[in-house]
């Protein structure tokens, strides 16, 4: 492994964390936890993730739950590290997380967790929670542990009443529980989530701040007192509309009665304005830090005057950008008739704002014709009326840093329409106007955003996206840099670099005697992004169609330079395949006798089990140009001939013509020559 | 054209020019050496009558000519041995021998003229066969290296052509 590791380029050397191979006790985490897939533990299940038993080898008394990632969740690395590098009180213990092979191409990624004994706090449908307990356990506990997370500068996104467990039998203490292992507030029910990215898709809410988390736990508050998941009757979008127009606090609260102390405390948490709410420290230190009753938030500020869209009017600059959201016709046609920038500048008095949204009306009447203009005129204006929103492009909605995962959901669901709309906007230029924009103006928002390297790599990876190892598929890995392979050649062994694909794909092709694709979308897309020096290899795959020699030669050549670089062992399976994919290479050399000397040294070449090796000795480039070369000369010396044989077929008469005039000079020859020969003679007789 | 008009001319100038010293020649023999020229004429007989045929073939002609007097030659030679007289040439032309001689150039000359042309084209003939053996052998062999495609190859670029 250590040598292997030496011949990778630096771009190859991802993380590799030793992997845990399957022994007598059965799959094993870093020699030490043992996973039985067999004991699920529903309790502790939330999102695509499988939660299992898991025991200590060194520890039988030691209880664990094991988390199995699904191949297309989103595993939180730097949280994950943290975790493992800190033991934070009131949090669950990270034990181990890592590889672990189930069989021999069954890989899945887990991470292991000290199992809380005492169960969930609360499970929905059963009685609320006394006051008393969660403002003297259940805070405290979330306060102290968010109070360690916060000073690291992440959030939690994961705090939610079904979150939090007793961790001993006697349920004394609480821990909160895990959020590594998806993305982050995907499992957050939308209730959960502040404005800033309450209408962002699960999978699209981004790591967050601290302050969203402050924010869960207001609600979590509620949600425990009120022995039911706040607003559960509304939806989404109802929820996000009337957290708006009154105020968080005020939309969560109005059917409730809750003590002073209580009231108190959840002003400071729901407040609208993360600038405004409580932080990790005040929350703990709550009774102490309360000097006066903390301000509510009162929903989003009203302009001085209303608007009218769709048949209702809007006062809220947000509101109206999410009305503008659901109905993005009508918004264009505020936008084009002028009357949304007349409002900005008149009633919510942003001369800012109103200037950049006649710049996008002057943009989008000059071209009308540009359906997507219009899509991304509604993108710039809703951004401009809710700078702190989701982004918005179509049926997809994310916070900005978010578009990694939420092309890895669009994959995992195979969700065309999602794809269709991402794949839009990677090629398109809004997002890069708009990121180029929002950076320029906020480091924090810069900071917030994918950065600009990896959004300008996949606009030029989506201009060619009809081509292999380019498209949404190349956009996944390039987001998504420790994403596996989805390939679905090793979907399922959580191959996260080349030369793990190596070995997968060698296993599976020589089970299937190499009658397998090893470079479909997703492994080309996967190669190329780990890989350096192999782009010249893409161009040939995307100019010839597959099928073709050079096609094959390419892709043949490309598996050669990662077993050199990434997996220098013999590979009979992919030998297998080769042999396969020489086929068309084979029937393109027209000479028999260099076919079979071809052939023949393939099969001595063959038994290294090298790639490097089969076409070094077969030299098969040189045998195609040589045989072509031939093969041209062969033609003419054919064609020549061909016309020297009908020429003496059909030149008969022009011999006879020939012969005649070569006969009569002959003759003539001959009686000169008699006739010389007669006079010298009879001189020489009669005279001499 | 022009350039053929004009060797057709230079041509028939010559044959004008030649005929011409001929006659002169053919007129001083008969005043001087009038038995000689009687056999000449005598043995040229073959010649005269290829000349009138005017067969356009003035090789054959001048073949007949040379042999005609290749033949006559030896025969004048006979008659200037035993004396330039009326009673030798007629001795001479009543001889079947001269005759023999005579004619028999004439005959050469007619036998190759007629059979000279036929054996080159038969060789040429032999050669034209050894040569298609020669490429239908290389044309077998290159489709037995280069297999059936080839072969729809050739046809194709051949018909471009």
């Amino acid at each position: 492994m250590d040598s292997n590791r030496a011949q990778m380029t630096v771009a190859e050397k991802i993380d590799m964390p030793e992997e845990a191979t399957a022994g007598p006790a059965g799959p094993v985490l870093d020699g030490r936890f043992s996973i039985h897939l067999s004991q699920r533990l529903s309790d502790f299940e939330s999102g695509v993730n499988m939660v299992v038993q898991a025991t200590d080898l060194q520890d039988t008394s030691a209880e664990y739950f094991a988390v199995v990632s699904n191949p297309y969740s989103d595993f939180r690395y730097p949280y994950a590290q943290l975790l493992k590098e800190n033991r934070l009180p009131g949090m669950i213990e990270l034990m181990a997380h890592g590889k672990v092979r189930f069989s021999e191409t069954d890989i899945c990624y887990v991470s292991v967790f000290d199992k809380p004994r005492g169960g969930p706090i609360y499970r929905e449908g059963e009685a609320p929670l006394q006051e008393s307990l969660v403002l003297n356990l259940v805070v405290p506990t979330v306060a102290g542990c968010l109070k360690f997370l916060h000073k690291s500068g992440m959030a939690h996104r994961g705090i939610r009443a079904d979150n939090i467990f007793f961790s001993d039998k006697k349920q004394r203490s609480l821990v909160l529980g895990e959020a590594v292992t998806t993305a982050p507030g995907s499992a957050q029910p939308a209730v959960y989530e502040p404005l800033e990215t309450a209408m962002a898709h699960p999978m699209g809410r981004g790591d967050g701040k601290p302050a969203d988390d402050i924010y869960a736990v207001g609600v979590l508050i509620l949600h425990l007192l009120g022995g039911k998941l706040p607003a559960s009757d509304l939806s989404a979008d109802e929820i996000y509309k009337k957290k708006l127009e009154m105020g968080s606090f005020a939309a969560l609260t109005e059917d409730l009665t809750l003590s002073s102390l209580v009231i108190d405390v959840l002003a400071g948490l729901l407040h609208d304005d993360p600038t405004k709410r409580w932080d990790a420290k005040t929350l703990l230190n709550w009774r102490e830090e309360i000097t006066s009753a903390p301000r509510r938030g009162r929903g989003d500020s009203l302009a001085f005057g209303k608007i009218l869209f769709q048949s209702e009017e809007y006062s809220s600059p947000r509101i109206l950008a999410h009305a503008m959201m659901r109905k993005p016709k009508a918004a264009l046609e505020i936008i084009e008739n002028g009357r949304l920038v007349k409002w900005v500048k008149s009633a919510v008095r942003d001369e800012e704002a109103a200037a950049k949204i006649a710049q996008i009306q002057a943009s989008v009447n000059s071209s009308r014709s540009d359906k997507n203009a219009g899509t991304a005129a509604v993108t710039q204006a809703i951004r401009l009326l809710d700078p702190d929103g989701v982004f918005w492009y179509r049926d997809v909605s994310f916070c900005r840093g978010a578009l990694g995962p939420m092309l890895q959901w669009a994959f995992q669901k195979d969700d065309t329409e999602m794809k269709k709309t991402l794949a839009e906007l990677l090629s398109s230029s809004l997002l890069q106007t708009v990121t180029a924009e929002e950076m320029r103006g906020s480091a924090e928002r810069r900071a917030e955003w994918v950065p600009e390297i990896v959004l300008n790599s996949c606009y030029d990876h989506m201009k060619s996206k009809q081509d292999i190892g380019c498209g949404l598929e190349r956009c996944l890995y390039e987001l998504n840099p420790k994403a596996p392979c989805l390939s679905p050649l090793v979907l399922g062994s959580h191959v996260s670099n080349l030369s793990e694909y190596v070995e997968i794909a060698e296993k599976k092709m020589s089970s299937s005697n190499g009658q397998v694709n090893p470079l479909d979308r997703h492994a080309a897309a996967f190669i190329m992004c780990k890989s350096k020096g192999l782009r010249k290899y893409l161009k040939t795959l995307s100019s010839n169609a597959p099928g073709t020699a050079d096609n094959a030669l390419a892709q043949i050549k490309i598996f050669a330079k990662l077993q050199a670089s990434a997996y220098p062992k013999p590979l009979p399976g992919f030998c297998r395949w080769m042999e396969e994919m020489q086929k068309p290479i084979l029937a393109k050399i027209r000479s028999r006798l260099r076919q079979e000397f071809v052939s023949k040294k393939f099969q001595e070449a063959k038994k290294t089990g090298s790639l490097g090796t089969i076409l070094k000795l077969t030299d098969i480039e040189r045998q195609l140009a040589v045989d072509s070369r031939e093969y041209d000369n062969a033609l003419a010396t054919a064609e020549e001939a061909e016309r020297i044989a009908a020429y003496l077929e059909g030149a008969s008469q022009q011999r006879k013509v020939d012969a005649a005039r070569y006969g009569t000079w002959i003759t003539s020859v001959l009686a000169i020559t008699s006739l010389v020969t007669s006079m010298i003679v009879s001189a020489l007789y009669f005279v001499g | 054209m022009a350039k053929k008009s004009q060797k057709g001319a230079d041509s028939s100038s010559n044959q004008s020019f030649a005929m011409f010293w001929i006659l002169i020649l053919s007129g001083l023999g008969i005043v001087f050496i009038p038995p000689t020229m009687l056999v000449l004429i005598a043995g040229m007989i073959p010649s005269f009558v290829a000349l009138l045929l005017n067969t356009d073939r003035t090789a054959g002609l001048a073949a007949m000519l040379a042999f005609n007097l290749a033949g006559v030659i030896p025969v004048i030679g006979i008659l200037w041995e035993r004396g330039q007289t009326f009673h030798e040439a007629f001795r001479i032309l009543s001889d079947v021998y001269m005759w023999l001689a005579m004619l028999g150039g004439a005959g050469i000359a007619v036998f190759l003229a007629w059979a000279i042309p036929i054996v080159v084209f038969a060789a040429y003939d032999l050669q034209a066969k050894a040569t298609l053996v020669r490429l239908q052998k290389q044309r077998s062999k290159l489709i037995e290296e280069w297999g059936g495609q080839f072969v729809s190859d050739v046809k194709d670029l051949d018909q471009k052509q």
